[in-house]
């Protein structure tokens, strides 16, 4: 497995000196309502409901240095990268995904006993500062970096080789297809509110759950060229995803931004079936046409 | 799998560091297959192999369970 579009390492240093200062200004942004002064442009004479008069980058900005910042430490390449070190860096970001989807389904439990008992405790954990939609703009980097860094220096002799576990093909792999295939349409209908139905909304948050049953479990042949590929697959949906991000944070604000928030919860999972299923069609179309030739020669 | 590149690294009098050099990868690398918790790639195995002069079924070798 060879390690690709990876940074040079001394992008990893650039990545920090981003990533600091931005969870400084990002703290202040969230917390404590800081703007930089004057650090705005003046869109409309007068601002509607959605539509401010002016428009500030100071959040812009903070998330563009986090984002940017742990992207860069992520990415780029370690002091000698070889197959190894690539292997363990697309597996923890495998683990990653899934870690990340866990602490959700945490959050999402305590949101709900907080809907339905109302607790104090819980308003306070799942709605003031720690809503998840924000978190996840860097939670799935923050646990990778961790993981990759983890597994790369817990011995200073050798690196840690752990194997991902995937659940069997069937009835998992079967199930999560069909269910995320058939549910995808109504809960974003549902999210966006055009059933104008009571709970159909709520839909749209278990979606991440039914994407993980597809990603987690094995293909029908699953060996080892499926598996680079699957990694290789998420690679690339990390990437996507936080691209459409950073580029939705500079493009769009006020309720359009709320709305990338939204279904961010589901791009990662989304992208990478996407590109994952793409390629395994890919390949069964050229084994297909190379075995046909190989009967052609035959005859 | 397990492997010989302990003892073919002790004949040549090298240390992991200088394998490692020599075929490009890092040190951690070596003692991680060294130490059979890695199964190196094709290309990998052969790059070790011509550093000591030998097929790579002599350095590599296949176990019972495999």
């Amino acid at each position: 497995m060879k390690a690709r579009y990876l940074f040079p390492p001394v992008f990893r240093i650039l990545g920090i000196l981003m990533a600091i200062p931005g969870f400084i200004l990002g703290y202040f942004v969230v917390f404590r309502d800081y703007a930089i002064p004057g650090f705005e442009l003046h869109l409309r004479t007068r601002g509607y409901l959605d539509r401010a008069a002016f428009e500030n980058f100071t959040n812009e900005l903070a998330l563009t240095l986090v984002v940017g910042g742990l992207l860069f430490i992520a990415f780029s390449k370690v002091k000698r990268e070889d197959e190894l070190t690539a292997r363990i860096r697309l597996n923890a970001l495998y683990w990653a995904i899934l870690t990340n989807y866990l602490l959700y389904a945490a959050w999402l439990l305590l949101a709900l006993l907080n809907e339905a008992f109302k607790v104090e405790f819980l308003e306070v954990l799942t709605n003031k500062g720690f809503q998840f939609s924000l978190d996840n703009f860097f939670l799935p980097l923050a646990i990778f970096i961790a993981r990759f860094y983890y597994l790369l220096y817990k011995s200073k002799n050798e690196y840690q080789d752990i194997p991902l576990h995937f659940l069997p093909n069937k009835p998992y792999n079967v199930a999560g297809k069909l269910l995320s295939i058939a549910l995808l349409l109504p809960s974003l209908y549902g999210m966006l509110d055009l059933f104008r139905g009571d709970y159909f909304e709520y839909l749209f948050y278990f979606m991440p759950f039914v994407f993980l049953l597809w990603i987690y479990s094995k293909e029908r042949v699953e060996d080892e060229y499926i598996n680079s590929i699957r990694l290789s697959a998420m690679q690339i949906a990390v990437y996507v995803n936080y691209a459409i991000l950073l580029l939705a944070n500079i493009f769009c604000y006020g309720i359009e931004f709320l709305l990338v928030q939204e279904i961010n919860l589901i791009t990662i999972p989304l992208i990478f079936v996407i590109v994952f299923q793409y390629r395994l069609y890919r390949l069964s179309k050229e084994t297909s046409r190379k075995s046909g030739q190989l009967n052609m020669n035959i005859l | 799998m397990k492997n010989s590149l302990r003892v073919e690294r002790a004949i040549k009098n090298m240390t992991q560091a200088d394998l490692a050099d020599l075929i490009g990868v890092s040190r951690q690398t070596i003692n991680t297959i060294e130490s059979n918790k890695y199964v190196p790639s094709t290309i990998l195995a052969l790059k070790i192999a011509r550093v000591f002069g030998k097929p790579v079924e002599e350095v590599f070798i296949l176990e019972e369970e495999d």
